[in-house]
Formats: structure tokens, C-alpha cells, sequence
């Protein structure tokens, strides 16, 4: 069979699979047989075997089921009621009002939590039905929940970035610093567009400032405990103390010791955080064993390597090649899931962006952006079917409410390119 | 019939419980290994310990997952078939994923009888054998065959039992 022809019938097979439903993790696991059946003689199930086993039991992977665990326990707290006592005081004099608590508890909840649903549905649990019985406009509520849900994925510790970590071989921990002023950059590019928004509408929108600011202190001191994890666990990876890993089973005993000061820490509990962390754990493990074997796949079937070559030729301009790219990530976003994008992509994409010079560290930084703001559009998007879940809207009215923030993501993205040292700063800066 | 798959979904669930402990002990273990790096202990293999035990707690786990339908799919085209159209589509999704699992987990085995008879140790500081983590991995994969065909053959003779048209893990 010629090359071309069995590069059809390889990349054919994966979009066919993907399409028909089979399951991510299958359908990927499949291309890579096919893919070596074509392009090798190498013993195919042998490779898969130990490629597999290799993979899931790295040190690098560990940190993954801890953070999802610390995540599990933390959800079930009443850590959406503090926030919001907590923040709301000292969030509602800005204009836009209490639409900034969406943003600042989204901000802290990712910082202790690596998913984007997870932040939304919390920190939603308690601000929809408050910031609803002060009349703020439905489609703010919405939309600022959604955008700054995606902050889940940016801030540290995130899941999808030890995934994209372990997937490029970067250091976890060197991605955890490189995505924390991006994530604080993009809270308060979201603030300004509330700010704006609420200036422009001045006329109609006349918030209530009437949550109440006594015992500002003891509000501060409930937060404390939730600042502490924090910095503890961000902290003893910035400072070199301890590894991602063991940042993340810290996390977790600092989780269940907030747990317990909160009056939530029950045997149902525990036992359902441990369930639906190895649930979410080993879902996202078949499509990282799926994606692990495509990627030796790919590597020979030569795509990854022609694509480099082909876009070294053309001589893009960097800016050129991330629209390109973020186009790319936003149509693949309208099939896939935000982490299947991920894997998938950088199986082929890698040595393409590190021939183009890109800063991986960087690059982690912005393909979590793209596959956020894939993630908020339709028609597939977690933070939408989250919110669609909460507050009985429909999809066609969430994603309208969540178009502004998607285009305050695309500035933010220019921002990125023009500005990258404010992904790459801080981990020249700590690691020295 | 029901019968069977109520007790095979059982040995799901407790092979997920087993999971859930085992992500205990990897939390336990990685304490550990921070507090006797503090007072001076020597912990060295706990990495690679670590590296096994969530291998065996993510193996075992998979069955349970895919019977709860927390594995991701592409529901994009397939959510607007329904009836007939949408069982033929799960009927093929199924077989084709019953022989991808159990592509898996004959070479999973393999690999573990491979380890056992060259008597493979890991490299780290403690070279464990490495078929002992490797067979529980390797059940974990076979249990995964088996709920996959159990599913399999739930949506060719007893399709009102899944009802793929209420799944909502639609990625």
C-alpha cells in the first residue's frame, strides 16, 4: 500500500470511530493499532503492553488521582457558602457588584481545585440563587460563571495541565508556575470586562449593595483555612519543598482537615470522594493510554514530522500560526472534549511547535486557554452543561451569555503572544 | 439473565472499592515518604511504589467507570438517532470496543506472565517483581472485557436494561 493511501485509512479510522461514539479512549487505542499495523512490523500488542504499563505507573502521573481526590473532598464542603460570605463584603463596591464574587470565588476555587466544572457548579451552588434574588441580569450570572469557570484549568494545580505535562515530558511543577499569572491575568481581564460592561449600563443596572458587613473578621477567618491549603500547596511546589505529587497527597490530608473544621467530614462523605476520584481518575486514564500508544503510533506513520517540516517551510510568523492554531482548537473543540483535544493534538503537534520555537511551558499555557474557550461553546462544553444543569436555561441562551467572555479570552490570548513573558517570568524566576 | 448481570455488577462495584483503597494507600504512602524524608528516614522505593499502586487502583477501577458510563465519548452525531438507528449504532460501538478491550487485556496478561517468567524486577531501589503489580493490572483489564461484553450482550438481548438514550456522559 503506498504511504498517502495508509495515511488516509490511518487518520480516516480515527475520525470515523470518534464519530460513530466509540469511546475516546477505545477509538484512540484502535487508531494506534491500525497505525502500526501500516507503518511497522514492530510486535504491535507487545508495544501496546509496555507502553501502557510505562505510562500509568510513572511517578509523574501520581499527582493526577490525588489532585482529582483533594477536588472530591473539597466539593463536598461548605466551602461555596464561605466564599461567598467571605468575598462578597469586600467584591461589591466594584462596579458590577456582586458579579465580581463569581469571578474571585471561581479564582480561588481553582486554586484548589483542577476542574472547570467542578469550579462552576460550586462556586454557582451559592451565587446563582443570591445574586438572583438581587435582580442581576441572568445572562451575567451566566456568563461569568462560565468564563471564569475555564480559570479551573489555568490556575494550579490543574488536571488538564499535569495531563498536557505528562503528555510533552515538561516538569508538572514548572507548569504549575508558569500558568499562575496567566490565571490571575485572565481573572482580572474578566473583572475589567464586568467593570466596563456595568459603566456602559449604568443607566438600567443599579445593583443592591446590601450584603451584610458585619463580622467582616470572623468572615475573614473562615476563609483562612482555604487560603492556608492554598499557599501550602502551591507554595511547597514553588519553593522546591515538595514534588507536584507530594504537593497533592498534602492537599489532600489539608482537605480533609477543612473538611472536618467545617462539620462536613461524614463516612458517605469520604467514601463518595474516593469513589468519584478513581471514577474521574480512570476515565481520564483509558484516553491517556489511548492517546500514549497513538503518539508512539504517530511517531511512525511520519505525519507529526512532515507537518513540522511543512510549517518550517511556509515561514509563519508566530502570531500567524497561533490563530491558525487557535481556529484549529476551537473547531476541534465543537466534537471533542477539552482533554481528548489535548492528547490528540499534541501526539502530532508537538514537534511542530517546538520546531516554530515556541516556549512549551508557554504553549501549555495557551492550548489551555483555546481548549476553555472550546469548552464554552456549543454545542459541546462542560462549563455549558453545567450551567444548564443549574439554572434550567437553554444551551442556545447560555452560550449567548458566554460569547463576551470568549471574545475577553481571544484578547487575552493576544495578550499572551504580545506578552509571553507573563507565563515564562515565574519559573525562570523560582527555579533559580 | 438479570440475574447474572446483577452479580456481575457487583464484582464491578467491589473491584472499585478496591480501587478506592488503593488511592488511599497511594495518599498514605506519599505521606509517609514525606515524613520520613523529614526526620531522616530512608523511603526510597516509595516512588516506585507509588507508581504501581495507582496503576492497580486506575485497572481496577475501568470496569466499574464504563459500567457507570464515566468513559467519554463523542455524542455529538449520535445523540439525534434514537430507536433502532441509535441500538445499531450501540451495538457497534460495543462490539468494536469489546474487541479493543479485549486486545487489551490479553496483552496485559501477557506482559505479566512475560514479567514472571524472565523474573523482571523494576529498576528503582527496591526491585520489586514486577508481575506482583502487574497482575492485578492485568485483572483490572480483563475485568473491563468482561463489563464491556456483559454490555455487549445486555444491548443485543436485553437492550430496555442500558438505555443509552438517558446516558449523559456526552463529552
Amino acid at each position: 500500500m503506498s504511504e498517502t493511501l495508509s495515511i488516509i485509512v490511518f487518520v480516516a479510522t480515527l475520525f470515523v470511530l470518534l464519530g460513530m461514539g466509540v469511546w475516546v479512549g477505545a477509538a484512540l487505542l484502535a487508531t494506534a493499532i491500525v497505525g502500526m499495523f501500516l507503518f511497522t512490523s514492530t510486535p504491535i500488542g507487545l508495544s501496546m503492553a509496555v507502553t501502557v504499563w510505562g505510562e500509568q505507573s510513572s511517578w509523574t502521573l501520581t499527582a493526577l488521582p490525588l489532585f482529582i481526590w483533594m477536588g472530591e473532598i473539597l466539593f463536598r464542603t461548605k466551602l461555596s457558602e464561605t466564599l461567598f460570605r467571605g468575598l462578597a463584603p469586600f467584591l461589591q463596591r466594584l462596579p458590577g457588584g456582586l458579579l465580581h464574587v463569581n469571578i474571585g470565588a471561581s479564582a480561588v476555587f481553582a486554586a484548589i481545585s483542577g476542574s472547570s466544572a467542578a469550579t462552576v457548579a460550586t462556586v454557582g451552588k451559592m451565587s446563582i440563587p443570591e445574586l438572583r434574588r438581587r435582580e442581576y441580569p441572568e445572562h451575567m450570572i451566566i456568563g461569568t460563571l462560565s468564563g471564569a469557570g475555564t480559570l479551573g484549568l489555568l490556575i494550579p494545580p490543574s488536571i488538564s495541565m499535569i495531563i498536557y505535562g505528562v503528555t510533552v515530558n515538561e516538569s508538572i511543577s514548572k507548569l504549575f508556575m508558569a500558568a499562575m499569572l496567566p490565571g490571575l491575568g485572565l481573572a482580572l481581564f474578566f473583572m475589567i470586562y464586568v467593570i466596563l460592561w456595568s459603566l456602559v449600563k449604568r443607566g438600567t443596572f443599579k445593583p443592591q449593595i446590601d450584603v451584610n458587613v458585619s463580622g467582616i473578621f470572623g468572615r475573614l477567618l473562615d476563609l483562612l483555612p482555604v487560603l492556608l491549603l492554598i499557599g501550602s500547596v502551591i507554595g511547597s511546589i514553588y519553593t522546591g519543598v515538595a514534588t507536584a505529587t507530594e504537593a497533592a497527597a498534602l492537599g489532600v490530608l489539608g482537605a480533609f482537615i477543612l473538611s472536618a473544621l467545617q462539620r462536613s467530614l461524614t463516612w458517605q462523605s469520604v467514601t463518595e470522594s474516593v469513589i468519584g476520584a478513581v471514577r474521574t481518575t480512570a476515565m481520564i486514564m483509558l484516553i491517556l493510554m489511548g492517546a500514549g500508544f497513538l503518539s508512539l503510533a504517530m511517531g511512525f506513520t511520519g505525519i507529526p514530522k512532515a507537518l513540522a517540516e511543512g510549517i518550517e517551510a511556509w515561514n509563519l510568523s508566530p502570531l500567524a500560526l497561533i490563530a491558525i492554531l487557535t481556529i484549529f482548537y476551537i473547531i476541534l473543540g465543537c466534537f471533542l472534549d477539552g482533554l481528548s483535544s489535548i492528547v490528540l493534538t499534541m501526539a502530532v503537534i508537538e514537534p511542530m511547535v517546538r520546531a516554530a520555537g515556541f516556549d512549551m511551558l508557554w504553549f501549555g499555557v495557551y492550548v489551555m486557554i483555546v481548549v476553555e474557550m472550546a469548552q464554552i461553546t456549543p454545542p459541546i462544553g462542560f462549563n455549558l452543561f453545567v450551567l444548564q444543569g443549574m439554572t434550567g436555561r437553554d444551551m442556545g441562551f447560555i452560550s449567548r451569555a458566554s460569547f463576551p467572555m470568549f471574545l475577553v479570552m481571544c484578547v487575552f490570548i493576544v495578550f499572551l503572544v504580545m506578552v509571553p513573558e507573563i507565563a515564562t517570568w515565574l519559573p525562570e524566576v523560582l527555579s533559580k | 439473565m438479570r440475574a447474572i448481570s446483577d452479580a456481575l455488577d457487583r464484582v464491578y462495584n467491589i473491584a472499585a472499592f478496591m480501587a478506592g483503597a488503593l488511592l488511599v494507600l497511594l495518599a498514605l504512602l506519599i505521606l509517609y515518604s514525606i515524613l520520613a524524608r523529614l526526620i531522616g528516614l530512608y523511603a526510597g522505593g516509595a516512588s516506585d511504589m507509588a507508581g504501581y499502586v495507582m496503576a492497580t487502583s486506575t485497572f481496577l477501577a475501568l470496569a466499574y467507570t464504563f459500567r457507570s458510563n464515566g468513559h467519554i465519548r463523542v455524542a455529538l452525531f449520535i445523540q439525534r438517532a434514537g430507536g433502532s438507528k441509535r441500538r445499531g449504532i450501540e451495538i457497534f460501538c460495543l462490539g468494536f470496543a469489546t474487541l479493543i478491550s479485549l486486545f487489551l487485556a490479553y496483552y496485559m496478561a501477557f506482559l505479566a506472565i512475560e514479567s514472571y517468567q524472565w523474573g523482571e524486577r523494576s529498576e528503582g531501589a527496591d526491585a520489586i517483581l514486577l508481575w506482583i503489580p502487574q497482575t492485578p493490572v492485568a485483572i483490572g483489564a480483563a475485568l473491563l472485557a468482561v463489563s464491556v461484553i456483559h454490555t455487549f450482550l445486555q444491548a443485543l438481548f436485553d437492550y430496555d436494561a442500558i438505555k443509552p438514550d438517558l446516558d449523559q456522559s456526552d463529552g
